[in-house]
Parts: C-alpha cells; structure tokens; sequence
C-alpha cells in the first residue's frame, strides 16, 4: 500500500485536534491524529493514535540520496542448487548494477561455514564484483547467523550515520549452524539496530524458517518479504535496493507521552518500550515519500461533553540524511467529547481509522496463525473467516480498499490451513503481515 | 607334493611374512603416532591463537561493558535509554549496598522488558550470588538472600521509593568512575556472572565503583557478544584442509571455519575449552588427514604390501629352492632303487645256484676237513646270504607301495630269532660282538617268517655295521596278551633322541660320522617297521636300559596258534 497521495496538512488541522510542527521540503513530516477526534463523554474510551511519518523527497535524479553500506549475504548451501542459485546471482549483480562509487558493497556468501568474497568496499569496479559472484556455486548446510554476523562485521568497517547500513539477507533454508530459533535472531535484529544497521530478509522458495527471518527483519526494523520463486526474487532485491537507495532519515526516534489520565494499552504492530505513561518507538529509517506509522492503543478517561482532552504528545528525532543534522519534531493531539452517539462516527478520520483496523486485522490474523501452529486447525478457521467479514466490513465503512482486500485474503487464508497448502500459505501470511505492520512498500 | 610338506612350506613362507606385517604395522603405527603427536601440537597451538582472538575480542567487550557501566545519573529513564542506545545491554540493573534492587523496580512504570528481566535472572536472585562487597547496610541484614527482589522491598508509596532512589544514586555518584583510572581486566571489583536460561549461557557483567557501594550490573545481549566473537574469527583456517568449530556447552556448533565436513559423532584431533566467562565453550579442531587416528594412509599400506610381497617372493622362491634339491635327491634315490631292484631280480637266480652249490661243496668237504677251504667256502656262503638280504629288501621295498599281503602261517617266533642270530652269529661275532639271547616265546603262533627273520636280518645288519663298538648284542623276546615283544639291543653310540623319528624313514642315513664309515642302502629300516606295521605291529627305537647303545622295539600282532 503505496501512500503516494500526501494529507494535506490543512485538511488534517481542519479535522481538528491536530498540531503538526511545519513541514518543509527536506523535513520528515509529522502527523499524530485520533482514530476518532470526537469521542462519547461520561464513560472511558479505548482509542486508537497514529502517528505518521512520511519522507520527503529527494531530487529525482537521484544525485541527492544517501549513500549506502550494504552487505549482500547469501545463502549458498546445497538447496540453493539450481535456479535459485542462478536468480540469486542474477538480482545480486542486477542490485551492485544499480550502485555508484560513493556506496560501499561486500558480498558475503554462507553455507556450513562462511565466506566473504567481496569485503566492504567502494563500488567502483562493478564488474569485477560482479565477476566473483558469479563464481558462487550451491552446496552445505546454512549458518545463517554466522553469515548476518559476518555482514554487519563488513559494514562496521565502513559503517557511517551518513550512509543507509544494510544487511541484505537472503535464505532458502533452515538455519542449523549457530543458533536458529526465531528469538535469536530477533535478539540480534535488536542489537543491530542499535548500531543503525538494519536487516532485510528475503525468504525463497518453501524452505526457509519464515518466524526467523520476520523477526531479524522486524527487530532491526529492516524488511521482510517472501519470493516464491527466483523470478520473484529478482523483483524483490530490486524492490528492496530501491527502498535502501531512497532512505531520507535514519535514527527516527519516536517518543509519545501520554497526558495524565491517559493510559496506553499497546503498541500495535511495532516494538515499543513502553514505561508508566510513555512510550518509544525506534525505526531504523523513512523512505523518501513513503508514510510509515505508529498505531498505539489508548485508555481516555471519561470526561465531560463539549470539553477538549489531551491526549498524547510526539516527540520525533531523526537523523536527516539531506541535510545530515538531527532534526527534531513534536506534536500534540487531543480529543473532544460529545453526549451525541452519531456524531461519533460521522466525526472518525476514516483513512486514520482505516490504518488503524489493518493492523488490529493483522494482529488477529497473527493469532489464527499461532492458533495453526498449535494444531487448531478449526479455531484458526473461525478466527481466519471472522477477521476477513469484519475487515470488509470495516473497509467498507471507512472507504478503504486496502482494508477489503485484506479481508479478502483472511477469508481465502480460512481456505488454506490444511497440510497441503500451509507451508506455503504461512510464508505468504507472514509476509502479508509484514507488510502491513512494518508499511513495506512493495 | 605331500600335504605335509605343503604346511611346512606354507609355514616356512607365511610365518616371517607375518612377522615382517606385524614390525611393518607397528612401526608405521609408532611413526604415526609420533606424526600425530607434533601435529597436535601444531593444532594446540593454532587452537591457543583462536582462543586469544576471543580473549581479545572478550575484553574489547568487557572494556565497552565498562564504560556503559558508567552510569553518571541513574535514573530509570536515563538507564533506559542507556540500554536503547547500547547494543551489549540487554538490561541494565543496580544493586544497592544492603543487595535490594534499585534498578529496575517493578512498578507500574516498568516496562515489559524489565519485567522479563527478572524472569529471566530469577535464578541467580534465587541463588542467592552477591556481586562485589558487601556495604555497611547490607552487613546488618545477617540473614537472607543479598539481592532480593525488588517487590519484598519496594516501598508501597511511589514518592517514598523516588526519594530512595535518589538517595541512593547520590552514593552511586559519590564514586567518581573514569574510564582511565581502572583497566577493566584487572578490576578487583567486577567480574562476570554466567548462568544458564533458555537455550543457551547468558552473561551477566558486574562493577563495583566503590566497596560497599551499589553495583551496577549489565545482562549482556547474548546475541551480540556471539555475533562480534563470530565477527573477529576467521573465515579460513591457517592449517591445511581442516575445520575449527567454536561449540557451545551441549557441544552444539555456533560458529566453523575451513572447507572439510566433520561427520557425525567425529572426534575432534584437538579439544580446548575456552577460558572464563566462556568456560562453558570449547575449540574444536577437525581435519580429514588424521594422523593420529583411522585406518593406515594408503601411501603407507602400499608400501608395506609391495614389502611385504617382495619378501614373500623371495621366500617362497628359496623354500620352492630347498624343495626341488630335495625331491633331486629323492628321485636319484629311487631311481637306484628301481635300478638296483631290477638288477636285483636278475641277480637272485644265480645267487641263489651259488648259495646252493656253495653249501653243497660245504657238504662235501666237510670230510677232508682243510679248515682253509671251509673258512672260504663259510665267506662264500655267509657273503651270498646277505647279498640275498640285500635282493629281498631292495624287492620289498620296491613292493611295499603295492600293498603285497603277509603270508600267515603257524610259526614259532623264537624259532625264527634263533635261526636268524645263528645265521648272523658268524658275521657279528666276525666284528667283535658277543650275542646273547634271551627268548620266552615258545610255542606256535599265526606269523609270517619271512617278514619277522628280514626285519631282524635289517636290525641285525645294522648293529653289525654301526654298534660293533658296543661289543654285545642282546636279543629277548616275550609275550604281551596277543602280541609278541622283540628287543634288540646294543650297547654301541644310539641314536640321539632328535633323529629317531628320520632313522625310520627311506634313505634316511644319518649324516654323522656315525654312518659316514658304512656302505648301506638307506631302507633297511623303513622296511622293517612297513613289515611290523604290516604286521600289526610297531618298531621303535628306546634307550637302553643300561644308558648306552640303543634298543629296538619290534612288537608284532602273532596270536597263538592252539595245536
């Protein structure tokens, strides 16, 4: 979901309860806005903020991007034998095509062991890079961990707050060198992004460990995407080198205090370190003209109508890599309580409202998953097919065709949790999720 | 070739050929072994360069763990956001002097993580582990655990329990901490915590400012300290073809280098364990020429077969050698005796008209009594009786394969011992020997004359050529059950007791200076026992009761005849 279209600022203050620092043309912008602005007094209210952050837009030509550190780490072991091994070189020197000098590469291949054929170094010989990949021939078993550890060790060697640093990670298989459990990894996603490095991680085929490699990528805030086949994975490296050659901003740290009384529930979607009233969330970075967003749940206490509440305030830090200085932003946003029920509803920011539902619709179909992988195959079903009537419903409602056709895939997901199809179809689901959560934009 | 002969051949080949595998196996095995030795060595030592690699690479992160531990205001929000910006923390925990926790407290404000925190750590609280010194505070709180948590003390009014906090920082802050005062590795007061959670060890680094003050403490993000030890090791190992494999406590691979595949259960060629706070870890080394262990290296196989066949070339050419000299001399053996065999049959027609006439003449002169005459005609007579011994038993020998049957007939044997000594009497008496009988056999019996009078003839011949020295010869015979024993002996050299067993066999003269004096078939007394065996019976040589000389033993099956 591609959201081209920028809010108009204006429009937004005109809905009300919106405060938005003034956003210039190499400015993150900052949006916080209430699910519903006008909510029912005289009883407490569970509502949804988001916060939006979209990235400006570098000159098009392209002169103005960030450069980048980026290790390309590839599994080779045995069952990458054949066209996987073929497209992966392929998308591989198709992605260095697309670098300049002013960007570092390394190349770092893994099967049993680990291999760094091309150490962190300037692109200036693209086709010399290019020749040692296509050297790489299948065979072994997949130390996936060492292989990350070695790639982000090759980015620590050039590695710069100025450049986007990358660990492009791609595995077909199961990681059974060094540790392999989801958890692991996502404790060294975590790790990573502390250093600004994030991971993304392209899973192939229907062999992969799909827990593990959405957890690397969602702790490091890099991203996650499922290539069923190698002409795929040609389009997603692609996808992906455009993402990482488009990054605005990096270090984007958001902080939300909530005003007193005001509770937060949860962070949907998003890592978020939550204490008492406050909550922060770290994204690795924004892309140029992309929104990213946070949707936090919160608990407003009852109040009386015609009154105006705060709710919340945003503060936004962020490594601005046009300018490259750390920009900081904030925002507030209230809500207005009303003794009229309608009023409610007709009052709601459809397209806040809208994204919203897509990430409780996501966090439901995350529990249908978990409810499979447990065995209950028909509770899965029931939670699957009731998710995808009230998405529909719900995009119906707000005008969201994301939302209905999110629904849709519940519905069809419902269809496909018996043996023959689930491998794949749990691949696909968690890639859907990704998406959704992390605001993927291809 | 007789089966026999076949053996001692086999024997004669095989035997030192095996030894020859056997000194060629052990030795290639003590070469081996010594090869072994200095490569483990090699490999020690490549192993003790990794482990400084990580030692290095422990103390890079102890010394970032030092610094993180230097918390100037130790405020919650100011420790959180500590642990987001340090990648090492996992959660950062203080200590106070009387062990209660002052970070994190669980309270409304925790977080999610903190709270995990403690379920993770609960066993180390649980276990009691106090870091650093112990305060003045802490000494007065005699019983109990040390760090406790943080619910059994937290003050239930939340100013109260920031007021405490504050206080407590303060102290904290008295201890001024500078990064260049104390080497991390060699402060007394810190230290490493391991303890087991999940799947896998988890550490926890300790620092002490001041004694008797708060401690800091610092869960270290497993994850992290792997991934940079990961990081500083290499991806190609120095040494040949092999495998380095970095294993954690359950053996389990995390990090390998180098191109050969360890299989399954393969034991590594050098195991050193890791020193402390990754006791837990060990280095492996693998390699595919494994000199110490496995099955010999072909190169070394090669050789000691083509050793091996090249001596046993050699020796069975020399046995095949000794073989043929020796079947030479057999066949030119056989060869006179058929020679000899058929003159032999040519020869008995005359000799026997000689023997004839020759006692007839005996007969007839025995009137005119010219002692010269008859002394001559006695040589003649006695000469052309053991020239017929000689014929019968070149005869009997060339029968002896064809099996010729005994003719059974009622006989007296001491009649027959009698008439045989009488016959010799002249010859043995002629080299200076006194013969003396003994016979207890009287009376008929089933036998065949012939045989028992050519083997005593063959017995008699012999101690005639060999033990005149003896000068007696001593014949007894006597009945056992159904068989009759004859001993014949003498009192000359004897056989030694190693050639008694060849003294039997055909042409078998023993090469001594005993029989290097005497003419003689070399049959003489394989026929005689072939006859006794024929004949039921047995002949054997035994020592003389009187210590000198020898003693044949002819026992013959000759039951008695009732008349």
């Amino acid at each position: 979901m591609k959201l081209t279209k920028k809010i108009q600022l204006p429009a937004l203050l005109a809905a009300g309860f919106i405060i938005a620092s003034p956003a210039s043309a190499r400015q993150v912008k900052l949006e916080v806005a209430m699910a519903e602005p006008l909510i029912l007094a005289g009883k407490k209210n569970t509502t949804f903020i988001k916060i939006g952050l979209t990235g400006f837009d570098f000159t098009k030509d392209g002169e103005d991007r960030a450069p980048v550190n980026v290790a390309i780490v590839l599994d080779k072991s045995g069952s990458m034998d054949g066209e996987k091994i073929i497209k992966a070189r392929e998308a591989a020197k198709m992605a260095i095509r697309r670098l300049d000098e002013n960007d570092i590469v390394s190349v770092i291949l893994y099967d049993s062991t680990v291999r760094v054929i091309v150490p962190a170094t300037k692109v200036s010989d693209k086709e010399a890079i290019c020749a040692q990949i296509d050297r790489i021939a299948a065979k072994g078993s997949t130390a996936l961990f060492a292989g990350v550890s070695k790639g982000a060790a090759e980015i620590r060697k050039f590695i710069n707050k100025e450049r986007v640093n990358r660990v492009l990670l791609l595995s077909d298989g199961q990681a059974n060198i060094g540790p392999k459990s989801p958890g692991a990894l996502g404790e060294l996603g975590g790790s990573l992004i502390k250093e600004g490095i994030s991971v993304s991680t392209i899973g192939l085929g229907s062999g992969y460990n799909e827990d593990l490699m959405f957890k690397l990528a969602d702790r490091s805030d890099g991203n996650h995407a499922f290539a069923e086949n190698g002409v795929d994975l040609v389009r997603i490296f692609d996808a992906e080198f455009g993402e990482i050659l488009s990054v605005v901003a990096q270090e984007v740290l958001v902080k939300i205090e909530c005003a007193d009384g005001v509770r937060p529930v949860r962070v949907i979607g998003r890592e978020a370190e939550i204490s008492g009233a406050s909550a922060t969330v770290l994204l690795n970075q924004l892309y140029s003209g992309q929104e990213k967003y946070i949707v936090m749940e919160v608990e407003v206490p009852a109040g009386r109508a015609k009154t105006t509440r705060q709710v919340a305030s945003v503060e936004l830090s962020y490594a601005n890599m046009a300018t490259n200085t750390t920009d900081t932003l904030a925002s507030t946003v209230a809500v207005r309580f009303t003794d009229v029920k309608n009023e409610v509803a007709e009052n709601t920011n459809k397209k806040v409202m809208a994204s919203c539902m897509l990430q409780v619709g996501t966090m439901e179909n995350d529990r249908a998953l978990a409810l499979r992988d447990a065995g209950k195959i028909d509770e899965a079903r029931r939670v699957l097919l009731a998710n995808g009537i009230r998405l529909q419903a719900e995009g119906e409602r707000w005008g969201s065709n994301d939302l209905s056709f999110y629904g849709a895939l519940n519905t069809s997901d419902a269809g496909k949790l018996d043996k023959k199809s689930w491998l794949l179809n749990r691949k696909q689901m968690r890639d859907t999720q990704y998406k959704n959560q992390k605001q993927r934009s291809y | 070739m007789r089966p026999r002969l076949v053996i001692v051949f086999l024997l004669l080949v095989l035997t030192p050929l095996a030894l020859l595998a056997w000194l060629g196996v052990k030795s290639a095995k003590d070469e081996r072994r010594q090869v072994s030795e200095r490569f483990r060595q090699v490999f020690d030592g490549q192993l003790a360069d990794i482990e400084t690699l990580i030692g290095k690479s422990v103390g890079e992160l102890e010394r970032q763990l030092y610094a993180t531990s230097d918390i100037r205001i130790p405020t919650a929000e100011n420790i959180r956001k500590i642990i987001r910006r340090e990648r090492l923390a996992r959660q950062i925990f203080i200590v106070g002097a009387d062990g209660g926790f002052l970070h994190p407290l669980i309270s409304e404000k925790s977080t999610r993580q903190e709270r995990e925190f403690f379920e993770r750590t609960r066993s180390i609280w649980d276990s009691g582990v106090r870091f650093g010194e112990r305060g003045e505070a802490g000494k007065d709180r005699s019983a109990g655990k040390v760090a406790q948590y943080s619910q059994t003390r937290r003050p239930t009014d939340p100013v109260q329990q920031f007021n405490l906090q504050q206080a407590e920082v303060q102290t904290l802050n008295a201890a001024p901490i500078s990064r260049q005062e104390l080497a991390p590795l060699s402060d007394p007061a810190s230290g490493w915590h391991s303890w087991f959670w999940g799947d896998g060890l988890n550490l926890l680094y300790w620092r002490q400012p001041f004694p008797g003050g708060p401690v800091v403490g610092i869960e270290v993000e497993r994850m992290v300290l792997l991934s940079d030890i990961v990081a500083a090791l290499p991806t190609e190992t120095g040494i040949g073809s092999g495998r380095m494999v970095l294993a954690d406590a359950r053996g389990k691979p995390i990090y390998q280098w180098g191109d050969y595949e360890q299989g399954d259960g393969e034991l590594p060629l050098a195991e050193r364990r890791l020193g402390a706070p990754l006791e837990m870890w060990r280095l492996r080394y693998f390699s595919k020429n494994n000199p110490g262990s496995g099955p010999l290296r072909a190169g070394t196989l090669t050789g000691l077969f083509g050793g091996l066949t090249a001596a046993g070339a050699a020796l069975l050419g020399l046995a095949m050698y000794f073989y043929r000299e020796n079947s030479r001399e057999m066949r030119a053996a056989e060869q006179k005796v058929s020679f000899v065999n058929q003159v032999s049959h040519e020869l008995r027609t005359p000799l026997t008209n000689i023997r004839l006439y020759a006692e007839l003449a005996g007969e007839k002169i025995e009137q005119d009594a010219d002692p010269g005459l008859r002394k001559c005609l006695g040589i003649v007579s006695a000469e052309s009786n053991r020239l017929g011994r000689l014929i019968g038993n070149v005869l009997t020998f060339a029968k002896r394969d064809r099996d010729t049957a005994l003719r059974l007939a009622a006989g007296d044997v001491d009649e027959v011992i009698k008439s045989t000594v009488e016959h010799f009497r002249p010859a043995l008496e002629n080299a200076g020997m006194e013969v003396r009988i003994a016979l207890s056999c009287a009376g008929d019996c089933k036998l065949d004359a012939d045989a028992l009078e050519q083997i005593l003839a063959n017995l008699f011949s012999n101690a005639e050529k060999y033990a005149s020295s003896g000068e007696l010869l001593f014949v007894s015979s006597c009945r056992r059950g159904q068989n009759t024993e004859i001993r014949v002996e003498d009192r000359g050299p004897g056989v030694a007791k190693a050639f008694r067993k060849h003294v039997f066999e055909a042409f078998a003269r023993l090469g001594d200076e005993l029989t290097e004096a005497v003419s003689g078939t070399g049959i003489g007394l394989s026929i005689a026992r072939d006859l006794a065996r024929q004949h039921g019976g047995d002949l054997r040589i035994e020592d003389s009761k009187e210590g000198k000389g020898c003693c044949f033993v002819l026992s013959l099956a000759a039951p008695e005849v009732e008349s």
